[in-house]
């Protein structure tokens, strides 16, 4: 009986040890994967030829989106014109993000860390690239890729 | 795996992403006899269902970069679905490798937007298709 007593005398002199002790209960952790995603908000973009001739050009938007380290590629444009066209040079912009305007070569972002939301404009045009400074009349296409990679 | 799918919710809910997305809980990854098997979760939230088409690709000219297809020794199950927004669907790439070093390799989703008729103006016209891909770079230890 004396023993419960003191030990009874000890425990309420001294409560800020027993409460923090109890205080290490609740424990939290959790891991969020990195990842990214960039999308072509607008589809297909519609090109329309320019006053003089010479180029066309048309606008869309996208989308890009990442929670850590991460990149951009463009890949080589793939372009389409009529047959027998007179020479002309692709491009497509995605502003502030790669600019590509080669039919050969991939072009990429300068990597993006920590976490980024962006949206901008996706500039795509076909640009005439001989003496007569003429597009062939006729149909023409730009077809690329854009990845991001959650490095 | 809670915390990835409350992650994914949050991000497909934030109404901003509407890409495409290839997830993965790990980025370390170990060969058994050769064959590696990665799980990627794909998703999107897109207004409608959309076809995704998942692949796997190799280095490209430097770790960072993805580089061409790999098809050979690959299986993805399934490798090219239907799937409306905002839900996720397991794939399962299993691989042949014979890497001897630590070596990247990314689980890529990517998005074909239909091609439509554009109207034409003037003597040229022209349009601009724009496919989109989602990138996640792993590794493979031998």
């Amino acid at each position: 009986m004396k023993v419960l007593k003191t030990l009874l005398v000890f425990g309420l002199m001294a409560p800020a040890p027993m409460l923090a002790a109890s205080s290490t209960d609740i424990k939290a952790t959790g891991s969020a994967p990195t990842f990214c995603n960039i999308s072509n908000d607008g589809g297909a973009i519609a090109m329309a030829i320019s006053g003089e001739g010479d180029k066309l050009s048309g606008d869309g938007k996208f989308s890009f989106v990442a929670n850590g380290n991460a990149k951009v590629l463009l890949s080589a444009i793939d372009l389409i014109a009529p047959n027998g066209a007179a020479e002309a040079i692709p491009s497509i912009d995605l502003e502030g993000l790669v600019v590509n305007k080669s039919a050969s070569a991939e072009a990429a972002s300068q990597p993006s860390g920590g976490v980024i939301r962006k949206q901008g404009a996706i500039s795509a045009a076909i640009t005439q690239n001989n003496s007569a400074r003429l597009l062939t009349a006729g149909d023409y296409a730009v077809n690329a890729t854009a990845t991001c990679t959650s490095l | 795996m809670r915390h990835s799918i409350l992650l994914l919710l949050a991000v497909l809910w934030s109404g901003h992403a509407n890409a495409q997305t290839a997830f993965l809980d790990k980025r370390e990854f170990s060969s058994k006899n050769g064959i590696v098997r990665v799980k990627v979760g794909v998703s999107h939230s897109r207004k409608q269902a959309v076809e995704l088409t998942v692949r796997l690709k190799a280095q490209g000219k430097d770790t960072e970069t993805p580089g061409a297809i790999l098809s050979e020794g690959v299986t993805i199950t399934p490798s090219q679905f239907k799937i409306p927004p905002n839900k996720v669907r397991k794939t399962l790439i299993s691989f042949n490798t014979n890497a001897t070093t630590r070596t990247p390799y990314f689980a890529c989703v990517v998005y074909q937007p239909p091609v439509e008729r554009m109207d034409r103006g003037g003597p040229a016209g022209g349009s601009m298709l724009l496919a989109t891909e989602s990138c996640s770079r792993f590794w493979v230890n031998p």
